[in-house]
């Protein structure tokens, strides 16, 4: 036969009183609806559990305002109960966890299993038997309370259903740092404030798992950030953010929750706060590049000056006259005049890549490279480049060039005297 | 699998794997085309809580977990965990040592299938963790 124990009143309201265990869980608290209700000030209204694991029993704290003792230590994780132990809720409650009947030291000044002074609980086997045999019903009993929560609440911004569905002693455990206050308003007013920063948000729920009167929810919120949101001004920015929460549902109303969100990734999101991908300083905007290509198409030369270097260096590929190093912006310029000389002003660099990408001190931009040659129109290039500029105090300190595949040689070609150029597609005829 | 089972699989993954750093657990616990949709940049199986692991322990050498209260059923299992460590070692989320300490939670829901893990989700309160390691939060 299995062991059977007993836990004791050695102090507080009924003072040797011994209440033997069996049934699975036994949750101790405040509220009516634990299996063992013990009214002191010190508990929380469910305070502890204690679970039958193995042939024993284990003891957890539920997150309770004083906590709880397990001879005289905090209890922070669940912790197997051995006999003799002595299990403390603030000062004025210890009970004793004691074998059942075959202890002769202790059973001696107990009352007997079967005296008037010994309770047996309502067997939370037979409980659990009927709640297994409803857990189908039960699970779509909360489903269904859940989802019309969602909707209403979250969707359609009917705040009088939290008075309805949020018992009024309703407390929130974490929700990423959120100060939820307690009952039907703490909850409306949580709500309300993701509705002032995001009027368009949904809420939509993912998963359920029940049991009992535990529910577990997945959950996702997707808005647009127009308003304020803990103090984060208003980002336009579109968020998608996950959440799990743990809801203790009695008597048809969330008496307890519990709930995490990425309030991080959340953050980064709205751009409050740089994310790990996107937290290398960049010193140049890729306006700032755009206005660069400008200044130097224009000819302008209080233009240029703004935003190339004196002493700026840049790199032409290849292996033609044109290539190289050229050691100054005067240098740099001379080279440009002379591209448009060569080609009768026909060369163009038209970008490609439909924005500029900026990283560190660097630029890149992807162009299409297209002319003919002054006085041979039928001497053509079109081929795809990419120029990286280096930056310091938005100006252009250095900048190469770069060409792929069978580009190299077309533009070698190109700005060679020799009278055509090949393209690949030409090697095969 | 019942609820119970679903709970001890949970109870595993925290002791052994997260507080004793037993990796092989992992193997042992989750189902190779295992994925978690909180974390796709991680490595399918057992690999992904692998790479969290040696991060967290090796980031926070006295890193412990704690499971506060668990639901399931016969399909799901879920925790709320309280997590504690000192930042002593290697980087963490791009942060370097400080040597503070941080208690943070964390939600996690387990699919089970045949008695191994095959799909996770996590919620965790990093923006806590973070302030209390660059010492922006108490």
């Amino acid at each position: 036969m299995a062991d059977t124990f007993q836990i004791v009143f050695k102090k507080g309201p009924t003072p040797g009183k011994a209440i033997d265990l069996d049934a699975d869980e036994v949750t101790v608290g405040r509220e009516k609806s634990n299996a063992l209700v013990i009214n002191d000030k010190a508990l929380s209204r469910f305070h502890a559990r204690l679970r039958k694991t193995g042939n024993g029993y284990t003891l957890e704290d539920l997150g309770s305002t004083n906590g709880t003792l397990l001879n005289g230590n905090l209890v922070d994780s669940p912790s197997k109960l051995k006999p003799g132990d002595e299990i403390g809720f603030g000062e004025n409650v210890v009970l004793e966890f004691r074998r059942a009947g075959f202890d002769a030291d202790s059973t001696a000044a107990l009352p007997s299993r079967k005296s008037d002074a010994t309770e047996v609980l309502p067997s939370r086997d037979a409980l659990q038997k009927e709640l297994n045999k409803n857990a189908a019903a039960h699970a779509k009993e909360h489903r269904a309370m859940f989802t019309r929560w969602f909707e209403e609440l979250w969707n359609k911004k009917n705040y009088a259903i939290t008075r309805e569905l949020v018992d009024p002693e309703f407390t929130a455990h974490g929700a990423g740092g959120q100060d939820i206050k307690q009952g039907p308003d703490g909850v409306a007013g949580m709500v309300k404030i993701w509705h002032q920063a995001f009027p368009d948000g949904r809420m939509t729920m993912d998963d359920i798992v029940t049991e009992g009167e535990m529910s577990v929810i997945r959950m996702t919120f997707t808005g647009t950030q127009t308003g304020e949101f803990y103090g984060v001004p208003a980002s336009n920015k579109k968020v998608v953010v996950t959440s799990i929460g743990i809801d203790r549902v009695v008597g048809g109303k969330i008496s307890e929750g519990w709930g995490e969100l990425n309030m991080l990734g959340m953050m980064q999101q709205m751009g409050a706060i740089p994310s790990a991908t996107n937290d290398i300083e960049v010193s140049v905007t890729p306006e700032q590049v755009a206005e660069a290509y400008a200044a130097l198409a224009s000819g302008d030369k209080a233009r240029i000056r703004k935003y190339w270097a004196e002493d700026m260096v840049w790199q032409v590929p290849g292996h033609n006259e044109l290539s190289g190093w050229y050691h100054s912006r005067d240098a740099f310029l001379a080279f440009m005049d002379k591209l448009a000389e060569l080609s009768d002003n026909s060369f163009t660099m038209e970008p490609i890549a439909g924005r500029i990408m900026v990283t560190g001190d660097y630029s890149i931009d992807l162009t299409r490279d297209r002319g003919h040659r002054k006085g041979a129109e039928d001497k053509t290039i079109d081929i795809e480049a990419a120029h990286v500029l280096r930056w310091r105090d938005g100006k252009v300190i250095a900048g190469k060039g770069a060409i792929f595949a069978d580009g190299a040689t077309a533009y070698d070609q190109f700005w060679s005297r020799s009278s055509d150029v090949t393209h690949s597609s030409d090697l095969g005829e | 699998m019942s609820s119970e089972q679903n709970k001890q699989i949970m109870e595993r993954m925290i002791k052994e794997v997260w507080n004793q750093g037993k990796l092989a657990t992992a193997d042992e616990l989750f189902a190779p085309d295992h994925t978690s949709p909180s974390a796709p940049q991680l490595p399918p199986g057992s690999e992904g809580v692998k790479v969290l692991v040696k991060m967290f322990r090796e980031a926070m050498p006295d890193y412990h977990m704690d499971i506060d209260l668990m639901v399931a059923d016969e399909s799901q299992v879920a925790a709320r965990f309280t997590q504690s460590g000192t930042h002593t070692g290697g980087d963490l989320m791009g942060m370097k040592a400080s040597g503070r300490k941080a208690t943070w939670t964390e939600i996690g829901v387990l699919k089970i299938k045949d008695g191994k893990i095959v799909e996770s989700w996590y919620e965790v309160d990093m923006l806590s963790m973070v302030q209390q390691l660059n010492g922006t939060k108490k």
